[in-house]
């Protein structure tokens, strides 16, 4: 104890003194420190005082927020049949419980959230939104909270807890969309639709996507096979060079013709086009970790006598990787955020369940509030996921010279 | 005691052997690639049989009997080919302004989120944090639907300085008409600033680069107002827009789709550009503003003649990406219904059913876009690259 009060202090005398300011000698030497500076504040505040003003009274006044709390199902769950609604429910708690164990297990910035998750759920469960909601979210936070008592500080189950996602994932698509029971009605893959099918097209597809990107990368980065270079650098580069949106059109009209009459569901197409778009820049992100890591590595492994695979594995992957964490999350942060292009393939995402809304003869000219709403959605799930990996790059000591 | 030498040398057993490893494996990869492709274009064939179509581009040449209301004139008798480049047109027109007015707002943006200034680097943190981390897709449909079509009619359009005006309809701006006496004007005036200087130069050495270049400016300012004057008619005529009963006459006008395009790419790309300058400030030296202090330069000067350079070389490899970017996204002209290239293409796949065929052409076009782009921007950073010694 008395060791690490001594080694903060001295942390502190090495760092240089901080300069108390006055707030009135802070306002001049943060806004008005020259003419310039001067202007520029001006400017700024009135473009604040102006875009507030306008939100304020068009917040206040005009707006019709009635349109959110009634179409809050529309927004979750989409066109998915009410009577079914419950199997969501039971989907949402498993995939609680698994990144409740995680944060159990893991710690971090991940146990923060799910707390968070947890708090959040549970106090909109006392929110007036019908019995059955408020019982099934109190549910999913008691499943949160369980999970995470269970495996709190088992470091143990690290590993199991990303690996059993392989098996989540297909019991998940098979809860939602299939015939469990003879007397469970399948449910079509076309209603699984608004923020539930965004979430799951971008899970899914960072999941599946990133072994290949790795995969991909690795062939790039192959001297020893040129061949396998060729090929990897040429999917790479071609798919890289066009729009998502054509991917997705492709995997909609033409995949049909290649696959010589076996239909496939149009949401494993898409997300199979997904998977691709965001493998190959999972790849590039990747090549940039691998050339990151310096040649006495490889040098240094096989010097040990490690064959060319346990030098890939054990050496090399896991450097680059942890080099490309910020650029894997930006592609993830891309991911999610492009999921809303399938509209293109007539699929309804979150987005798309706001113009339904919007759309609406019931709702029209509601538009404004719609899309501010799902902003807000899109934004906490994007700026929670930025902030985590900043604490991630922080933990792992990333960028520091 | 055994010498080295006398040991046989070990051959390990050909399935223990790298090199024939390799090649081996490098043949099995072939022959599966290929297996793939074979099957797959088996299958495209024999759909395509069943379907009745037979695969090549002379559909292009068809009428395409849909109308365009954005970009080259274009008539709806006219070929598939002639309606796919009105939309390639409108697609890099698009984009090029885009791309303009995004590195615009990217550096001012930037290079405020760098500012001592407080308030100013907030605002811009802001700013850059909000459009960063929605689609922009929603950004598109929101200055769509959000704000565009919930202006005024045309009649009652806003109107900035009796020059701008800004309605339901999109945006109506003055444009520039030349005429006939345009070239002879650019030649003399070209003319003028190059013996002004030249002049300059030799009788009066001692006068600074900023009192050098104002003269020159002055000199061309009273020749191109000479020139307006003293010409039968005006080189360049600005011709504004003007309000009748129901619609404006003369000007240009950017249409409501454009414009939510735009502003979408611009806002979007614009804040990730921002990031990109941000982060290429910060990657100078600190060294480098210490050093430019230490020998007297002023803090403006430091900025344009040490800092400036230097970020702009880290800059341009994440800009092009930026572009590229920008570029893709602006297929998303789908979703407001602006007939860029990838919504055209679509129309006449539906018209002719002609999925395959048009896909190789979407892919090549865009590629060909991104290519040059790309070399555009290589050719740049070889341009402010570091020579080293």
């Amino acid at each position: 104890m008395a060791s690490s009060v001594s080694t903060s202090l001295a942390e502190e005398n090495r760092l240089p003194p901080q300069e108390k300011l006055s707030p009135v000698a802070w306002v001049r030497r943060n806004l008005f420190d020259s003419w310039f500076s001067t202007l520029l504040t001006l400017v700024s505040g009135l473009v604040l005082v102006w875009a507030l003003s306008l939100f304020w009274n068009w917040a206040f006044t005009q707006a019709n927020w009635a349109v959110i709390p009634a179409n809050l199902k529309i927004f979750a769950s989409g066109t998915y049949p009410q009577s079914q609604l419950w199997r969501v429910w039971v989907v949402l708690g498993i995939v609680l419980a698994t990144l409740g164990v995680a944060a159990g297990a893991w710690g971090g910035v991940l146990l923060q959230y799910m707390i968070g998750l947890g708090a959040c759920m549970g106090l909109a469960a006392l929110l007036p939104l019908g019995e059955q909601s408020q019982g099934w979210l109190a549910g999913c936070a008691g499943v949160t909270f369980a999970a995470i008592a269970i495996s709190r500080g088992r470091a143990s189950w690290r590993l199991a807890s990303i690996l059993v996602w392989a098996l989540v994932l297909p019991i998940c698509l098979e809860l939602l969309l299939g015939t469990l029971t003879p007397n469970l009605p399948g449910v079509r893959a076309e209603q699984l639709s608004g923020l539930l099918l965004t979430l799951m097209l971008a899970a899914a597809a960072l999941i599946i996507a990133f072994p290949i990107g790795v995969l991909l990368a690795l062939g790039r980065a192959n001297h020893a096979l040129p061949v396998v270079r060729i090929f990897c650098t040429l999917l790479i580069e071609l798919i890289r060079g066009v729009p998502l949106t054509t991917i997705l059109f492709a995997a909609w009209l033409l995949v049909p013709f290649f696959l010589g009459g076996i239909t496939v569901n149009l949401i494993i197409r898409a997300e199979v086009a997904f998977i691709l778009f965001t493998a190959v820049y999972v790849a590039e992100d990747v090549r940039g970790g691998l050339q990151a890591v310096s040649r006495g590595q490889v040098e240094a492994a096989r010097a040990v006598g490690l064959n060319p695979f346990q030098i890939t594995a054990l050496v090399i992957l896991p450097q680059a990787l942890r080099a490309s964490v910020p650029a894997l999350v930006n592609e993830f942060l891309t991911l999610f955020k492009d999921t809303s292009l399938v509209f293109i393939i007539g699929m309804i995402d979150l987005l798309q369940a706001g113009r339904v809304v919007f759309t609406n003869p019931n709702w029209l000219g509601t538009q404004k509030e719609v899309l501010f709403f799902i902003g807000v959605i899109y934004f906490i799930f994007c700026f929670a996921m930025a902030y985590a990996a900043k604490q991630v790059e922080k933990a792992l000591g990333l960028g520091k010279r | 005691m055994t010498s080295l030498s006398s040991q046989p040398h070990i051959q390990p057993t050909w399935w223990r052997d790298e090199r024939i490893l390799k090649i081996l494996l490098q043949v099995a990869f072939v022959i599966a690639v290929l297996v793939v492709f074979g099957i797959l274009t088996q299958n495209l064939t024999s759909s395509l049989r069943r379907l009745g179509i037979t695969f090549g581009f002379r559909f292009l040449g068809n009428s395409a009997n849909f109308g365009i209301t954005e970009g080259i004139p274009y008539d709806p008798s006219e070929s598939y080919l002639k309606a796919f480049v009105v939309g390639v047109v409108n697609t890099l027109w698009l984009s090029s302004i885009s791309i303009v007015l995004a590195t615009v707002m990217g550096m001012i943006l930037g290079v405020a989120r760098l500012s001592s200034n407080w308030l100013a680097r907030q605002l811009a943190t802001v700013i850059t944090e909000i459009f960063r981390n929605v689609p922009v897709l929603l950004i598109v449909i929101f200055w769509y639907q959000g704000v565009i079509l919930t202006l005024p009619a045309v009649r009652n359009s806003y109107s900035i300085g009796g020059f701008f005006f800004i309605s339901q309809r999109g945006i109506n701006l003055p444009s520039l008409d030349p005429s006939g006496w345009l070239i002879p004007t650019v030649v003399i005036l070209a003319g003028a600033a190059w013996g002004i200087r030249k002049l300059l130069l030799a009788r009066r050495p001692d006068v600074g680069p900023i009192q050098r270049n104002s003269l020159i400016g002055l000199g061309v300012l009273l020749l191109a107002v000479a020139c307006w004057i003293l010409f039968p008619e005006p080189p360049l005529r600005v011709d504004v827009p003007v309000l009748d009963r129901f619609n404006f006459r003369g000007g240009t006008q950017l249409s409501a789709e454009f414009t939510a395009m735009l502003l979408g790419l611009v806002t979007y790309t614009g804040c990730y550009i921002a990031e990109v300058v941000r982060g290429s400030f910060l990657a100078v030296q600190r060294g480098q503003w210490e050093a430019s202090r230490a020998i007297g330069l002023t803090e403006l000067s430091t900025f344009q003649l040490v800092i400036v350079p230097q970020a702009l070389r880290i800059m341009i490899p994440s800009l092009n990406t930026q572009y590229l970017t920008l570029i893709k996204n602006s297929s998303l002209a789908i979703a407001v219904g602006f007939s860029d290239l990838f919504n055209i293409s679509s129309t006449i796949i539906n018209q002719s059913g002609r999925s395959v065929e048009m896909f190789a052409i979407i892919m090549a076009t865009y590629l060909a876009i991104n290519l040059v782009v790309s070399y555009g921007m290589n050719w740049i950073n070889a341009r402010v690259k570091l020579v080293e010694r």
